[in-house]
């Protein structure tokens, strides 16, 4: 079960790279220095877009991998788990590097996790990709702002 | 019932969610939780960790159409994210010593904020053109774009105060799982006067970077079980795609009522559960 990326968003047509091709020309705001960032913002914006959707094909295409794997293949033998108590996941599913172990071990619930862990990952690939974005543009304010946010997500992440 | 059709009638199910959640703007969040707890049995713990991956795929889903067109504001977003992850990390904390209960009562208390908040559409407000301090200073003016090369310029205001709602969205995001859409909409739209287009889709953007601070945390505490985290994202995104395609086909208004009759009468019986000591 695979499903597209490609976003449906029927009101706004695709302006990717031409942010500024229209004008209206009475005094423009854009020409304000508070606007100045407007047009290279959304180039960023443009950029962060591709990513999160070939990200998320990808991350959702993992998933539904070792969904089928493991429907039918335990999951036809064995009933439904109860989850009205709660249970914390064995190690084999608390981080990347166990669940690593378990793809290997062709586990293919460690394939579902796999894909999302990767899930929970892609926010901090957003920031780290803004990050980049920001430094690029010698934009120190939200370079350490995207730095700060990164942070945070690791620490998350990694605990 | 195996496990193989469990995991099948849970896609369905958030699949559904995610239509639902599409089409009310409030994401999916809000409806998966009580479809775990009410619909499958299942405990709040896992019902938060599977709800969380949901809304991080649904926001990265929606997030793709709007950043292409130029419509959210990625600077705001950027701050904001800043106070909410701050805002998800003290909520992840909490979660780990207050009893389910306490979160019940919490969540329930969000779920009818949701249905009120549905059925009362703000009134569109004037769109500041002045300049503000800090909001110049941090560059987080912008022109919203608009069909047919109508472009929209505006100034934000209010930022140190819409910080502390964000701050407080993000507790609540990871207190209870859902995107905490609704207080963002409050901060940006209400404080920082953006236009509403601006308001909602920055909002969502920001719902990924503050449920994915919170999903890390509860994937190391094992409460991410990946047999309902995974059907119910792939559910959740192909639901928030159908949705995005409907949404120009239904009338949003009667759904808007119906949604928020669900969303009062899952909170009732949420509670019932709660005080009853069954769920």
């Amino acid at each position: 079960v695979s499903e597209p990326a490609t976003p449906t968003n029927p009101a706004s047509p695709a302006t990717t790279t031409s942010p500024n091709a229209s004008s209206s020309s009475r005094d423009d705001p854009r020409s304000s220095t508070r606007f100045a960032h407007v047009a290279s913002d959304r180039v960023i914006a443009a950029q962060l877009s591709r990513l999160l959707a070939v990200a998320l094909l990808t991350t959702c295409v993992i998933i539904a991998i070792g969904l089928a794997w493991h429907g039918a293949t335990t999951g036809l033998a064995q009933p439904r788990p109860d989850y009205a108590q709660f249970r914390p996941n064995g190690d084999a599913y608390r981080s990347l590097a166990t669940t690593f172990l378990g793809v290997a071990a062709m586990d293919p619930r460690a394939v579902m996790q796999l894909g999302v862990i990767l899930l929970i990952a892609l926010p901090a690939a957003r920031v780290l990709a803004m990050l980049i974005a920001m430094l690029r543009r010698r934009d120190v304010v939200y370079t350490l702002l995207c730095a700060a946010v990164l942070t945070v997500l690791l620490y998350g992440l990694l605990e | 019932m195996s496990e193989a059709s469990f995991m099948l009638v849970l896609l369905i199910a958030a699949c559904g969610a995610g239509t639902l959640g599409a089409l009310t703007g409030l994401g999916g969040g809000v409806v998966i939780v009580p479809l775990l707890m009410l619909g499958f049995g299942v405990d709040l713990r896992y019902a938060v960790g599977a709800s969380l991956v949901a809304v991080i795929a649904t926001s990265c889903g929606s997030a793709t159409s709007f950043l292409r067109t130029g419509t959210a504001n990625i600077r705001v977003g950027m701050l904001l994210e800043t106070a909410t992850v701050i805002g998800a990390i003290i909520g992840t904390t909490i979660a780990g010593f207050i009893s389910t209960a306490a979160i019940t009562y919490v969540f329930v208390g969000a779920l009818f904020y949701s249905a009120y908040a549905t059925l009362r559409q703000p009134a569109p407000h004037a769109i500041e053109a002045a300049p503000d301090a800090i909001a110049t200073r941090l560059r987080l003016d912008s022109i919203l774009p608009g069909p047919g090369g109508a472009e929209q310029p505006y100034a934000v205001r209010n930022v140190p105060m819409a910080m502390g709602v964000m701050g407080l969205a993000g507790v609540l995001s990871a207190l209870v799982g859902i995107g905490g859409g609704i207080l963002k909409v409050v901060a940006m739209d209400r404080l920082m006067r953006m236009p509403f287009k601006a308001s909602t889709t920055t909002s969502n953007l920001t719902l990924m970077v503050t449920a994915g601070a919170s999903a890390g945390i509860y994937l190391h505490r094992g409460q991410i079980d990946p047999r309902l985290a995974g059907p119910v994202a792939i559910g959740a995104v192909l639901g928030s795609l159908l949705g995005a395609r409907l949404i120009t086909r239904l009338s949003t208004k009667w759904l808007r009522r119906v949604f928020a009759i669900v969303v009062v009468a899952s909170g009732i019986e949420l509670l019932r559960r709660t005080i009853g000591g069954g769920a």
